[in-house]
Order: C-alpha cells, then sequence, then structure tokens
C-alpha cells in the first residue's frame, strides 16, 4: 500500500481509532492490532511476499532466544552466522542473483565459453533491504549482549513488520524500537500534533518536489544526447532535489505516522544538503542506513584505526557495500566509490569531523564561506547523483561528458516553468526550519492559530494544484 | 486524544474552505495551464458547450446518437435528414460510458428516440474518463449527477476543475460566451445537429498499430450497462456500432470475434463497421481512426442500408 493512496487515506484512520481505542494496558491487544495491520498493508503489494517476512521473523526470533540462552560461545556463533547467511542469502537471491549471473555469463563468454544459463524471473519483495538489515542488527546486538532478546513473539513480529517503516526505513535498531512494543503506551497530544505535521510536510515533499521534478528528471535522463549541457546540469540538480524530496518525504511520513501511534523512530535525514563537506553530508543523509553500516561494517573492520592504507581500505568497503545495497547495478557500485573519493581527503586530513554543527547556527543567512562549501558540496553529490539515476555505466558517462560543452552557457530547457517556485519555496522553508527535525516544524509557531492554520491549508492546496494525478512509488521501494 | 480530534475537525472544517479558495485564487490569476492540476477550457474541442445549447432547444428526433468523437464526426444528421429521419448527436471529445449516462440521462425524455445508435469504441471503454470530464466541467451546464459522477472519478484535476467550474457558474463568469461554430486550428465545423465536420482533408497517417483491449472498469462498464438497461425499459431499440478505422487501428479477426460475443447480445445488434471503408486511408480518414466527410458520407450509406435489411430503421 503506497502512502500517497486513496487505500491508505482509508487505512490509517481506521488502524488509528482501531489502536486507541484498546485500553492502554493491554498492549498485547494493541501489539497484535499492530501486526495485523502490518501485515494488510504489506500484502496490499503481493500476498506472497507475506511469506517471506514472516519467515524471517520467526528465524530470527528464535536464534535470537538460541543465542541468548547459549554460554557456548561456538554454539552461539553459529546461530548468529545461520541468521547472517539466511538473511543474507535471502537479500541476495531476490535482489543480487540475476545480476552475479549476468557477470558470470559475461566472464564466461570473454573466453569463448558461455554458460547459457537464462535470467530467473524474479521479483524483488517491496522493502526486503531494509527489514533484512533491520532484523539482522537484532540478532548481532543479541550475539553482542548489547541487547536482551525478545520473548514476545507478536511484538517482535511487530518490531519487524512494523507498517509506518517496513518498506523503505528508517532502518531502526532493535535497541531503540523493540522495547516501545513492550511498553504500554499512552496518547501524547503533542507528539501526535507534531507528528501529523510532519506528515503534511512529507507529502509536499515527495508530491509537489519530488513528483514534479522526477518528469523533468526523466525527460532530460531519456533525452540527454541531444540535450544542451546546461539542461543537463538542471537535470542532475532536479534529480538531486527529487530522490531528496522522495525518500526524505517518505521517512517524515513514517515517522509523522509512528507518532500518531505513539512511536519514535530515529531521525533519517538531516538538511543533507546544507552540508559545508561530503563527510557532513553523509552524517545528515540516510542516517539510519549509514549508521548501520558504520556499527556493524565499519568499526568491526577496523573502522578510522589502523595504518592509513587499512583506513582508505575501510573507507571504500563502506561506500561500495553501501552503493551495492541499493541495487545490482554497476552504477550504484560507482556512485559508492565516487562518495569514498570525495570522503577520502577529508579523512585522510583529518578535516572529517570539522563540520559537527548545524549551519549558520542561530543566524539568518550563511556566510559567504559557507554558502560556497555548501554550493560546492552539493555540485558533487550532483556529479554522483548521475551515476544512481542513469540506467546504466555507459548513459551516465555520456550524461556527464555531456554537462562540460559550451551549451553549458545556454539557457536550461526547464519543461515546467513552475519548478523554480515550487523549489525557491521548499528551500526557503527547509533553510528557516534547518535547526528542527523537519522544515515545517516551528513554521508559524508565533502566529495565531488563524494563521498557522491558513499556512497548513496552503500547503495542502499546493499539494492538490501540483501533485501528480497517478499513483507514484517511491524511488527507495525498489531497494 | 479528544483535544487533538477536536483540533483535527476544526482544521478540517477550516481547510476545506481555504481549499476552494486557493483553487479559485490559482484558477483566476495565472494561466490555467501553469497549474497542472486545474483543467478548465471553454469552448474545449469537439464543440460540447454548443451541442448541448441546442439540445436545450430541440425536442423529439427519431435517431439518437451516443459515444466518444467517433459519434459526432461520424453520423452526419444531413445525411439521416435526407433519408427522412430527424437525428441529433450527444457524441463528444473522449466520452466513456459514465458521461454518456450523465448525458442519456438528462436528455432521453426530451429526444424520446425512436432509435439509439451507440457508438461502441473500446478505448472510450477502458478510459478513466478523465479527458472527458474536464470538457464536461468546463462546457456543459453542471448538476448533480455531474459533480458526483466528477467526485466519484477520484482524480486531483477533475475535482480541482469542479471547484473551479462551480464558482465561475456562481459569479457568471462564462454567461455571455459564444463559441464560434468554425474552430481555427482544427478548422471543425459545427452542423446543427450535434454534428462536427471536418473542413479540411489532409491525412495524418497514424504513427503506430494500436493493439485491442477491453478491460472497462466497473463504473464504466455498469454506465454503459444502465443505458442499455433504461433503453429497454423505454422501449427504445439500440444499436451499437463500431465506426470505420484505418489498418493500423483494426483488431485480430479472433479479438473482433472477442467483442462480436460480448456485445451482440446486449442491443438488439451489434455492426462491426472498422473495416466498412477498406482501400487508402487518405481518402477516408483524417487520421488512424477518424473519417473526412467523403468517409462519412460512404459510411452513413453503409450504415443506412444494414439498418434497413435488420428492419430496424423506424418508418420515416
Amino acid at each position: 500500500m503506497l502512502f500517497n493512496s486513496l487505500d491508505f487515506a482509508v487505512f490509517l484512520p481506521l488502524v488509528f481509532a482501531l489502536f486507541w481505542a484498546i485500553p492502554a494496558r493491554r498492549t498485547d491487544i494493541r501489539n497484535s492490532l499492530l501486526l495485523a495491520a502490518s501485515y494488510v498493508f504489506y500484502g496490499w503489494w503481493d500476498t506472497r511476499f507475506l511469506v517471506l517476512i514472516a519467515f524471517s521473523t520467526m528465524l530470527d526470533f528464535y536464534l535470537g532466544i538460541g543465542i541468548a540462552n547459549s554460554t557456548d560461545e561456538r554454539r552461539r556463533r553459529l546461530l548468529l552466522w545461520t541468521s547472517l547467511v539466511v538473511n543474507l542469502g535471502l537479500l541476495g537471491f531476490f535482489k543480487y542473483f540475476n545480476f552475479f549471473l549476468d557477470q558470470l555469463n559475461g566472464a564466461f563468454s570473454l573466453f569463448g565459453m558461455p554458460l547459457g544459463s537464462e535470467r530467473l524471473d524474479i521479483i524483488l519483495p517491496v522493502g526486503i533491504s531494509f527489514y533484512t538489515f533491520q532484523t539482522l542488527s537484532y540478532t548481532i546486538d543479541v550475539y553482542r549482549g548489547d541487547l536482551k532478546a525478545s520473548r514476545n513473539p507478536v511484538a517482535f513480529a511487530a518490531f519487524v513488520s512494523f507498517f509506518p517503516q517496513l518498506v523503505a526505513g528508517p532502518i531502526e535498531r532493535a535497541s531503540n524500537l523493540l522495547p516501545q512494543f513492550a511498553a504500554p503506551r499512552q496518547f501524547r497530544r503533542s507528539a501526535a500534533v507534531d507528528g501529523s505535521r510532519q506528515i503534511l510536510w512529507g507529502f509536499f515533499k515527495k508530491l509537489v518536489i519530488a513528483d514534479n521534478c522526477a518528469e523533468q528528471v526523466d525527460r532530460i535522463f531519456a533525452g540527454h544526447e541531444t540535450a544542451a549541457a546546461s539542461t543537463l546540469v538542471l537535470g542532475a540538480v532536479l534529480f538531486a532535489f527529487q530522490i531528496y524530496g522522495d525518500f526524505s518525504g517518505y521517512s517524515d511520513i513514517a515517522t509523522g505516522v509512528a507518532r500518531l501511534f505513539g512511536f519514535e523512530l530515529m531521525r533519517n535525514f538531516a538538511f543533507p544538503y546544507f552540508s559545508r563537506d561530503i563527510a557532513e553530508f553523509w552524517r545528515r543523509w540516510h542516517i539510519s542506513l549509514s549508521t548501520w553500516f558504520r556499527d556493524y561494517l565499519y568499526v568491526p573492520i577496523g573502522g578510522s584505526r589502523g595504518s592509513t592504507a587499512l583506513r582508505v581500505r575501510n573507507t571504500f568497503i563502506i561506500f561500495l557495500v553501501s552503493g551495492f545495497w541499493h541495487g545490482a547495478n554497476w552504477t550504484f557500485l560507482v556512485w559508492g566509490a565516487l562518495n569514498a573519493l570525495y570522503f577520502l581527503p577529508l579523512l585522510l586530513s583529518g578535516r572529517n569531523r570539522q563540520n559537527l554543527g548545524t549551519v549558520a547556527e542561530g543566524r539568518r543567512l550563511p556566510t559567504w564561506g559557507d554558502l560556497l562549501r555548501m554550493t560546492g558540496t552539493f555540485a558533487m553529490t550532483c556529479i554522483a547523483w548521475v551515476f544512481f539515476r542513469a540506467r546504466d555505466l555507459q548513459h551516465a558517462v555520456e550524461y556527464v561528458a555531456g554537462m562540460v560543452d559550451v551549451s553549458l552557457l545556454s539557457l536550461p530547457n526547464l519543461g515546467n516553468k513552475n519548478l523554480p517556485l515550487l523549489l525557491g519555496l521548499f528551500i526557503g522553508l527547509e533553510w528557516a526550519g534547518r535547526e528542527d527535525q523537519y522544515g515545517i516544524q516551528r513554521t508559524g509557531m508565533g502566529w495565531n492559530r488563524l494563521g498557522r492554520w491558513g499556512f497548513y491549508a496552503l500547503l495542502i492546496a499546493m499539494i492538490g494544484l501540483f501533485m501528480p494525478t497517478e499513483e507514484s512509488p517511491f524511488i527507495y521501494f525498489q531497494f | 486524544m479528544r483535544s487533538y480530534l477536536t483540533d483535527l475537525f476544526l482544521f478540517l472544517v477550516f481547510a476545506i474552505p481555504a481549499y476552494v479558495m486557493v483553487i479559485v485564487f490559482a484558477g483566476n490569476v495565472s494561466p490555467f495551464s501553469q497549474y497542472r492540476n486545474i483543467k478548465y477550457v471553454r469552448g474545449g474541442n469537439g464543440h460540447l458547450h454548443t451541442r448541448l445549447q441546442e439540445a436545450d432547444t430541440l425536442g423529439q428526433v427519431d435517431i439518437l446518437f451516443l459515444g466518444s468523437s467517433h459519434a459526432y464526426r461520424g453520423f452526419d444528421p444531413r445525411i439521416f435528414k435526407k433519408a427522412g429521419y430527424t437525428s441529433f448527436n450527444l457524441g463528444s471529445s473522449s466520452q466513456t460510458p459514465v458521461q454518456t449516462k450523465i448525458l442519456f440521462d438528462r436528455y432521453i425524455d426530451r429526444f424520446n428516440p425512436r432509435l439509439i445508435v451507440f457508438d461502441v469504441f473500446p478505448p472510450a471503454f477502458n478510459g478513466d474518463g478523465v479527458e472527458s470530464f474536464l470538457n464536461f466541467l468546463s462546457n456543459a451546464p453542471l448538476d448533480r449527477h455531474l459533480m458526483m459522477a466528477a467526485l466519484d472519478s477520484r482524480h486531483a484535476t477533475v475535482w480541482n476543475t469542479a471547484i473551479f467550474s462551480t464558482w465561475r457558474t456562481l459569479i457568471g463568469a462564462d454567461d455571455g460566451f459564444t463559441e464560434p461554430l468554425l474552430r481555427g486550428a482544427e478548422k471543425d465545423l459545427y452542423i446543427p445537429g450535434g454534428y462536427v465536420e471536418k473542413t479540411v482533408n489532409e491525412f495524418k497517417p497514424p504513427s503506430s498499430k494500436v493493439h485491442f483491449k477491453w478491460s472497462p472498469p466497473s463504473n464504466q462498464w455498469q454506465a454503459f450497462l444502465h443505458i442499455l438497461a433504461a433503453s429497454k425499459i423505454k422501449g427504445i431499440p439500440v444499436v451499437l456500432v463500431r465506426t470505420p478505422v484505418t489498418g493500423s487501428h483494426q483488431y485480430l479477426p479472433e479479438d473482433r470475434m472477442k467483442l462480436d460475443r460480448l456485445l451482440s447480445p446486449l442491443a438488439d445488434a451489434y455492426l462491426d463497421l472498422s473495416d466498412a471503408l477498406p482501400g487508402d486511408p487518405a481518402e477516408f480518414f483524417y487520421d488512424g481512426h477518424h473519417m473526412n466527410q467523403k468517409g462519412v458520407e460512404r459510411l452513413n450509406a453503409i450504415f443506412l442500408d444494414s439498418l434497413a435489411a435488420r428492419g430496424l430503421l423506424p418508418p420515416p
């Protein structure tokens, strides 16, 4: 079920009403309801997906108990490896099988021995990368002793399948979300109001910003051979806004919906395009995935400790794996490698943690230096985004090469004349709210109710005026 | 919880009129094309405004034509007049059964026809009807049936255009509007009786072949069945017809058989004339599936002969 569908507009109020109608002390019934609702939400795409998520859930539930109950280190390690192999095996099969088959076929063909193996017709279950990482974090944390194993299968299953964040994150840590399923929840008006506001902002980002950019991005990327360099640059910039609006919009809706039910999810985005260097960007972009890789991959392989060569190796590993997590295509690997290259100079010079605060904190405008650094960082990410968006490496290389041309001085073909106005408004609101959790968290807080509600109504009207009329899935569903 | 729900309710009470105000404001201050979800075009393609103005002045006719552009560009009342029959054409551009039902319910008693000819163009049945809704909301009188059907479309552009159109109707913004009978770029001439004649004879070949598809949404199918059932109750015979198309728009024989099997039992006759004008398409068509005047004259003669052969023509 898509957030931006009429089905969800009926589903959410219904589940909300049922949930809070259950007495607070009956946490078990509330969890059962959330579990049932989450399976309905997920099964709306394809009921076959439910078998897979149910299997992963049960497997990790019992493996977690097995790990916690055992004092034999070999057995504990065996159980952990079972979880890793099965979960990553399933992910690998559904997401990467055909990719590796193609590479193998290509390699053997080079030596005149084509394998002749045919691709399998595999449907990628929506959100598999997200819930796989979520359950993995659980078994790893239990193995490390950082978390007690859950003994409540309903609460655990509800944690794995929690519908607001099931299909595109944030990738929750069991240590943050699982205990919330065990505790009785009281309705908090302030959280619900804030959640509602965040949902509105998420829909604005997705339906007004991302989807309007998407039309032009699709047009420009499809016709890159004949487009002027300035139009290609515009296409890359618009894709940067598309993917940010799409993904962070989803995270905002997910976080807001969770808050309606009394849950607090981890923050996933922190105004990444206001970053002054690429290290800051990665502390602000898809935070739940970046920190997952940091805690479960980067630190275990040595992190920033050790020799320069090791630190370079570790940096490349984490960025390449992060790229590959996004999809079975060389373009994602190059995207990861490019970001590693951007990151290395900062790491090697020890300047990767120099911008830890918010840009222009306490001030209305940035300094010229900050503006320059933000623009430079944004430009670098835009070039990397071309690889992320392109259908294959040749497409990406041609696109980037096309951006360097005298036609860069010509006026770009904008396509949609509303976009500068919409993007200007969006950037302005995000900049004003950059010290908060999301763009409009405190917008209008000093105004009277009429003014504040008028502002929210205006956002709703803009959604009604500019949204696409066909349901458009979120980009990150494919990952 | 109570205060949250109360505030939410009050906000909705506030937001709905605020939304309407923004739509009205947005529709008035800037060219409509800038807002992707308001499409109000008074006097749009197909002369619907003029057709309905004329329909409101007429009385009983012998033959009533219903359907998409294939109806209003395919059956010329002048030819039927010569054969001794009065007729009116209620077709409009991209009209789907949902909009046809609105017109049928509104005009059936006024026209009280002796025969209904319903153009069954599969793409019109498969569609969501949005294009036609926008045409209706811009050019047809607003009534409860149209507004309820528009609401049921679940389409933001249709809803916004309905709001904007209601506003313009309330303030009488288009009261003095007169649609030109000859439309410039398309060279379409409105002929009394609801017909539109293409006055130039240029053929635009279709770019690709069209494949058969028949999957009407349930609301379209229900609207179609409603028209057939209501006609039967009123004792009006119905002829379903597929008008001629060029080779690129013709379906395979097995697909035509499927349609034949499906549609024949539903009406008094089903005439598949999709291949009735073979040969050089430029002679009878101006695009892949619309006839020029020569094609219309030929089709109408064939059609009258077919009806006569089946005994479906009412006595003149």
